[in-house]
């Protein structure tokens, strides 16, 4: 049922004290005529805080010592790696440079004949060079498993933490290590910097993915020792200016599929929200890529602002699969390519520092951990009515070349995939990617 | 007496009738066939020009930074590195900026969804698929209907898959891919300046009038045997069929030629591909035919491809295309920009100043043909390395028979692309007040630009 509320919701949130004032006023005013408004009283329903995340990437901390070897080998310096070295030195003249950006595509297409399908699909296939990772030691992250790991506990399989910029021991965050040596996912790098956060932040920006949160039953703006919280996708647009800062207090539905719906408890610490430990999964897939956040054991720390803004991080464990998937996968090969990286090298280090969620039959660790930025301005959330609810997963077991088993979910519609994404079957001229010139990025 | 060029309903015409004994009339709105399109070549500089409307597309956007103007403090717009081939016409130019495709969730499909956002005011939920009509086809009922070709499309490119105007959401209006087959079809085939003796239709024409017509039963029985879908396919395609008769029709009237059209020269076989060389040398040609099309009246609407969505343009010798160097260029450290991508936003950038310096060379009246001309330019994309849909590059270019202001630099706040398509439509006069689909509706013209 719609509720309604005398002003603004959020405005109310963030002032309790204020609404509860003009309530006091209009009881004051009883007996006085004055204009009949539906309203429900702030003091009988706890606060509600809705907001719309405006950035939501990776929380990297670059610093010129994380790659002291360079770094990691993209598949055109893998396609030119046994060429002799008068060859090489050719190539990567920058007059040359147009034949040696061609040949990661060309070896991209001969692995892709060779495998008859994407080598992404096929990471194991091939036994690149491995991707060069972080060695500064310092990052942005949570210590997510109470442990100051130094390589020699079996419960993060082997890996070392890192120290966080102002000096907290522990951190866990083994997916910037692998990824903070690849050219896109660096702002600073000389190739492609920036892309990936470029990538992820545009999808935001340009509405094609809106992720939603709502706290609720809110006491206290600055200490609350028990408030729910609900993270959910949206099919609708956050707002933004032409300076791509988040525009506040749009209203926003939240998606019919309750795959995206995810819920926790929290507490309030000195204006600062810190949620319980959760899974979460959401709609994302920037140009149309077949992908989702997918965080086990996340928890929020957000601070809630004055202005009805929030900003704050998010730490939890990417299963390795949702890891590669999400971010190093495509069907067609080419976005590997473009961004300084190998399908097999990304494969590889993922199952090497997978550092959480140990298998307790294997032994092994299945998840990795990482740590997100989150910016969020106010929003109005319109939560579908429970009739309209579904519950389906993207069929991507095509996309991805797994089996059925690895992507359904019980209880969940196995839906076909929609839309074509980047490195789809059929180009825009339906040819074959596999027939044609791969450069569909 | 047919109602024709020559021979214009009055504009006192009423509808008479009897209703229950009493006579009445009706009187009619202002039309057009109550004006001549045009005056014969030789009369009074009475003739006013008509409005004609294009689009000029080209690929891969722009580098952020190094191509939308600056506006100083005396007005004047100071171009920058990738706008600068833009400094010698810029007075006829409005930059639009600020602008973006907004998704609703939809899949930002890469090279598409900005193109197919911009012009039919939907986000395509699959890849490749129009969910519309493109506006410049509604703008092309609105002015086309009275000379031989509603719309003129051409591609630089060779390719007749290099087009981005959609009559329907899969009816794509396939372009001519050299300048020879342009000249061949406008000037070599069927367009006379002749005006002396008396007018003699083609027999070839009145045929293949009465061809279409002999198919009228047939067609009925089809329908009637069809089911919904196949019934609404067929009933585009007769749409379709019946344009074509109404263009036909107007050839068995004595064409009227303004005093401004000149025949070109036969422009002879050129190699149509994406090398940039031939790209420029064939966009070169298309336009002068373009220009002159316009000027004689033969068409009032057109759709000019200088390079395609996910350019394939390349330069001689070199492996790279241009849509290649966006994803694998290094960004220089001194510059800040991928180079060598850059260079071929300017190529871009100077074949769209020659398109607008071609239509300006043509004199029209008291201007230029350009003067009578609303051009419409954009990318599929803002900036390519990563696909990016807010702040696709949008340019006009052209006074609209002074409807438009020129030089101007119109920031946006991430308003709704569609904003420009409803302008544009406006502006050439279709009865429009709210367009676009989803958080792209916008009943709010880009009034900056109108006069």
């Amino acid at each position: 049922m719609m509720k309604l509320y005398f002003g603004s919701v959020a405005a109310c949130v963030m002032m309790l004290a204020a609404c509860n004032q003009q309530e006091a006023d209009l009881s004051a005013s009883a007996g006085e005529p004055v204009e009949a408004v539906l309203t429900k009283s702030t003091a009988e329903a706890k606060g509600t805080i809705g907001l719309a995340f405006s950035y939501f990437w990776y929380n990297n901390y670059e610093t010129p010592q994380d790659c002291p070897e360079g770094l990691s080998y993209a598949l055109r310096d893998v396609a030119i790696m046994d060429l002799p070295k008068a060859k090489q030195d050719f190539l990567l003249k920058a007059e040359n440079r147009s034949t040696y950006y061609k040949m990661g595509y060309a070896l991209s297409a001969k692995r892709h004949r060779e495998q008859g399908t994407s080598i992404c699909n096929v990471p194991e296939a091939y036994d690149d060079p491995p991707l060069r990772t972080v060695q500064s030691g310092i990052a942005y992250g949570r210590d997510l498993d109470g442990v100051a790991s130094v390589g020699d506990d079996a419960e993060s399989c082997g890996t070392s933490d890192f120290t966080s910029p102002d000096g907290v021991q522990g951190v866990d965050n083994e997916l910037w290590r692998i990824m903070g040596c690849i050219d896109s996912y660096r702002r600073t790098a000389e190739f492609a910097g920036g892309a990936f956060e470029d990538y992820h932040v545009g999808a935001y920006r340009d509405g094609e993915v809106t992720t939603v949160m709502e706290i609720t039953d809110v006491d206290d703006l600055q200490n609350d020792d028990y408030v729910e919280v609900g993270v959910y996708s949206s099919h609708e647009p956050t707002p933004y200016d032409s300076e791509k800062h988040g525009i506040g207090y749009a209203s926003l539905t939240v998606t019919s599929n309750k795959l995206w719906h995810n819920t926790t408890t929290g507490k309030i610490v000195d204006g600062e929200l810190i949620t319980e430990p959760f899974d979460l999964r959401l709609k994302f897939g920037f140009t149309g890529r077949a992908a989702e956040y997918y965080i086990k054991q996340s928890r929020i720390h957000l601070q809630l602002n004055e202005d009805g803004s929030a900003s704050g991080d998010l730490a939890g464990y990417y299963d390795i699969n949702h890891a590669y998937w999400h971010n190093f996968h495509d069907k067609s090969g080419a976005f590997q390519v473009a961004n300084g990286y190998t399908c097999a090298s990304a494969w590889r280090a993922l199952e090497s520092h997978a550092d959480g969620i140990r298998d307790p039959e294997t032994g092994k660790c299945t998840g990795i951990s990482t740590a997100m930025k989150i910016e969020a301005v106010p929003a109005f959330l319109i939560h579908p009515p429970e009739e309209d609810l579904e519950f389906y997963v993207m069929d991507t077991t095509d996309y991805y070349g797994v089996d059925a088993e690895v992507i359904e979910i019980e209880g969940a519609e196995l839906r076909p995939l929609e839309g074509k994404g980047l490195g789809s079957d059929v180009a825009e001229d339906g040819v074959e990617d596999d027939e044609q010139e791969t450069e569909d990025l | 007496m047919t109602i024709g060029r020559r021979n214009p309903l009055s504009r006192r015409a009423l509808l008479r009738g009897a209703f229950r004994g009493s006579a009445l009339a009706v009187g009619l709105p202002w039309l057009e066939a109550m004006v001549p399109s045009a005056l014969a070549v030789g009369a009074s500089s009475a003739y006013k020009p008509p409005l004609r409307f294009g689009t000029w597309f080209w690929g891969l956007g722009v580098t952020p930074g190094v191509w939308t103007p600056e506006k100083l403090e005396d007005g004047t717009l100071k171009m920058m590195s990738e706008s600068m081939p833009l400094d010698e016409v810029k007075q006829h130019i409005n930059f639009l900026t600020g602008f973006d495709a907004i998704l609703d969730g939809k899949p930002n499909h890469v090279h598409v969804s900005g193109t197919f956002s911009l012009r039919s005011g939907i986000a395509p939920q699959d890849f490749g698929k129009m969910e519309g009509p493109t506006f410049e086809t509604l703008i092309a009922d609105k002015l086309g209907g009275r000379t031989r070709f509603k719309t003129l499309d051409m591609t630089a490119t060779g390719n007749t898959s290099d087009a981005y105007s959609y009559r329907s959401a899969q009816v794509r209006n396939t372009p001519e891919t050299s300048p020879l087959a342009v000249y061949e079809r406008v000037f070599a085939g069927g367009l006379t300046t002749k005006t002396d003796g008396e007018f003699v239709a083609d027999p070839k024409t009145l045929s293949r009038i009465s061809v279409l017509s002999a198919v009228e039963e047939q067609r009925k029985d089809l329908e009637s045997k069809l089911g919904k879908e196949d019934r609404h396919r067929l009933d585009q395609y007769f749409t379709s069929v019946r344009e074509v008769e109404q263009q036909l029709e107007l050839e068995t009237e004595e064409p009227v030629i303004p005093a401004a059209c000149q025949m070109p020269d036969n422009p002879g076989e050129t190699e149509s591909n994406y090398n940039l060389s031939n790209v420029h040398k064939n966009h070169d040609l298309m336009a002068r035919l373009m220009a002159l099309s316009l000027a004689c009246d033969q068409t009032r609407n057109f759709n000019m491809v200088f390079s395609n969505s996910a350019s394939s343009l390349h330069r001689p010798g070199e492996a790279s295309s241009h849509h290649l160097y966006t994803h694998e260029e290094f960004t220089d450290p001194d510059e800040g920009i991928q180079v060598e991508t850059s260079k071929f936003v300017v190529e871009n950038m100077q074949a769209f100043a020659t398109f607008v310096k071609t239509l300006d060379s043509i004199p029209e009246a008291d201007g230029t043909l350009l003067d009578n001309c609303l051009v419409f330019a954009h990318s599929d994309t803002s900036w390519a390395k990563i696909h990016a849909v807010q702040g696709i590059p949008m340019m006009t270019a052209g006074k609209a028979g002074g409807r438009v202001k020129t030089g101007e630099l119109i920031a946006a706040n991430g308003d709704p692309i569609t904003r420009a398509g409803l302008t544009m439509q406006q502006v050439t006069g279709v009865a429009v007040e709210t367009w676009g689909d989803g958080s792209m509706a916008t009943s709010s013209p880009i009034s900056q630009i109108l006069t």
